[in-house]
């Protein structure tokens, strides 16, 4: 406990976040579609089934990824161990294939990875009450390392057709990873909408004194959305191999910014609490379709980043400006002091 | 409400809590009303905060015990008040400011719907929002009845009539509001104030932590006055500032000025 605060939320007063909420899905469709009008106009390729199959298929993994960081974020925790977590869970189902380990088994090795991430960050945050930014920036490196040492350093190549069979090539005409992340999608954003779960997430993250006065168990909510962002970034971790046909140590390396570049801009706020899984849908297509548009129109993979980087800031800014303010609370808990709430 | 006006539905005997050296309560009786709004007043430190949290279930007393409805009772958690029907209003950091007033006033306590739906915890929210705004209505509370507002963006009388609507809507048996008015300006401490009146006068037992004397003296029915962990008074009447400052402070006023 420190210095009083007037009655919660009282600096927010005036914003209009939530209909800012849905206002920014909406803009975020409008740019879309402007985007897609423009680029009509100007790439005969881009209005094709094809190109936007291309498009899918680009975002997949990362969509798996950035569903699950949408619930983190919304908590009040950012998990930046997840790209790591891909490469590590991925290496871990090569280097089992590799043994001749029947397929099942090496995917739910490659899951129990993922969820001893979740373990690991759980404790870590939980426990020993470690900002989420700082730990998990830890756990990444470590994941990473030890991603390295499963094979050496090097790559290892998957002998079982079936396994690669799981997510390379397509199926009804859809590339067979959208299928995954539509499902990773369809469950998640029922969880946060539809359910009681989903409530008790969205309360942590507004503010977890509250939620914790009102009875709702604030460390099961945490270790909960560890746990489901670990397992799913291995179920990310092993599309992304299953898709390659191999699997890299350096697997997803540096997806995790991103991943949560798209959460952000699809409208979840870092200082937890707001956000939705269709703003994160909306997020991850449109930096898919600008990066599209942008390899379309011949201008070379930098400014993909480039305009990332640009849109994100963008994003961020529009919401300071709308009177959203950080207000150190969700992921900066804890990083300032005498900003501890609990 | 089952219960008479003016029964004791919450009884504290011989409570004592200690922080290390600290006695921060020593040997406290009380008993709490149905219909009757208690006031609580002492110095900082008196052990007014500890008190209403032993009752609230927020602190376990050192010795003592604690009688709900005349039957003994453990208050291990906050939850055990709540599950006999004791609420508790603090000043600030209760409600989560990005969510509406349907989901704050069911925090916690989300209602789900029945059968399958209900088992993997799906959410009842045309239940939750008809109850919440006919408890809104009931108390003619004057809050934004859209739903989908943050309540972070409603003043902060507002907000904090939205958690003594929670409170209301939840309390059977007491009502514990420590400070509810610390962080609010004239207009909306004096709404709040009369909520609680209101409350008292449906029959639930009203508890008041508060330092604005004049507030305490315009409501209470009942003050007690706790000094360094004791309680050194219980009046029903002839409430006068004086007094209550003079017992507050342990000497008598007019000596101390002169």
């Amino acid at each position: 406990m420190t210095q009083q605060q007037p009655p919660s939320g009282g600096a927010r007063v005036g914003s209009r976040a939530n209909v800012g909420g849905s206002r920014r899905s909406l803009g975020l469709a409008l740019a879309i579609i402007a985007i897609s009008i423009v680029m009509t106009v100007v790439s005969p390729y881009f209005f094709a089934a094809t190109n936007f199959l291309n498009v899918a298929r680009a975002v997949a993994i990362t969509g798996i990824v950035a569903a699950v960081s949408t619930p983190m974020l919304i908590s009040g925790n950012v998990d930046l161990s997840v790209a790591a977590t891909m490469g590590l869970s991925g290496m871990t189902a090569g280097a089992l294939l590799v043994q001749e380990v029947p397929v099942p088994l090496a995917i739910l090795g490659a899951l129990v990875v993922g969820l001893l991430m979740g373990v690991v960050n759980s404790v870590v945050v939980v426990k020993f009450r470690v900002n989420s930014l700082i730990a998990t920036i830890g756990t990444a490196f470590i994941a990473r390392g030890v991603a390295f040492l499963v094979n050496s350093g090097r790559s290892v190549f998957i002998p079982a057709e079936s396994y690669v069979n799981l997510a390379q090539g397509s199926a009804l005409g859809i590339p067979k990873p959208v299928f995954y992340t539509l499902v990773v999608f369809a469950l998640i954003g029922f969880v946060m909408r539809y359910t009681k779960l989903g409530a008790h997430i969205y309360a942590v993250g507004s503010s977890p004194e509250a939620a914790r006065r009102a009875g709702i168990n604030v460390p099961k909510i945490t270790w909960g959305v560890f746990l489901a962002s670990g397992l799913f970034s291995a179920v990310a971790g092993v599309v992304l191999t299953s898709q390659a046909g191999s699997a890299f140590p350096y697997g997803g390396q540096g997806k995790e910014l991103e991943i949560i570049a798209a959460v952000i801009v699809g409208g979840t706020a870092l200082t937890g609490g707001r956000g939705s899984i269709t703003g994160t849908i909306l997020g991850v297509v449109l930096l898919g379709i600008i990066a599209n548009s942008l390899n379309l129109v011949g201008l070379p993979v930098p400014y993909q980043d480039i305009s990332r980087g640009i849109l994100l800031v963008g994003a961020v800014a529009t919401d300071q400006l709308s009177g959203r303010t950080l207000g150190g609370r969700g992921v900066f808990r804890g990083l300032r002091p005498g900003t501890e709430e609990a | 409400m089952a219960v008479d006006t003016g029964q004791v539905v919450i009884e504290g005997i011989g409570l004592r809590k200690s922080y290390g050296p600290i006695t921060a309560l020593d040997n406290v009786d009380i008993g709490i009303r149905a219909g009757e709004i208690t006031a609580l007043v002492g110095d900082n430190g008196a052990g007014k905060s500890t008190l209403i949290k032993i009752l609230a279930g927020a602190v376990i007393p050192d010795d003592g015990e604690v009688r709900v409805n005349g039957r003994r009772v453990t208050l291990k958690s906050p939850a055990d008040a709540r599950d006999l029907g004791i609420e508790t209003i603090f000043q600030d950091l209760a409600l989560a400011p990005d969510r509406d007033v349907v989901t704050n006033l069911f925090l916690g306590r989300e209602v789900v719907r029945g059968g399958l739906a209900g088992k993997i915890g799906m959410l009842d929210r045309g239940a939750m929002g008809a109850e919440a705004h006919s408890q809104i209505d009931s108390l003619g509370v004057n809050i934004p009845r859209s739903t989908g507002v943050p309540i972070g963006e409603m003043s902060g009388g507002q907000q904090q009539s939205v958690a003594v609507a929670r409170a209301a809507f939840w309390a059977k048996t007491a009502m514990f509001m420590d400070e509810p008015t610390a962080a609010l300006g004239v207009r909306e401490s004096s709404r709040v104030l009369r909520l609680a009146r209101q409350i008292a006068g449906s029959g639930v037992a009203v508890v008041l932590i508060s330092h604005i004397l004049p507030h305490v003296m315009e409501l209470a029915d009942r003050v007690v006055v706790l000094r360094h962990g004791q309680k050194v008074a219980e009046l029903t009447e002839d409430i006068s500032m004086d007094r209550l400052v003079t017992l507050i402070v342990g000497v008598d006023a007019h000596d101390a000025a002169k």
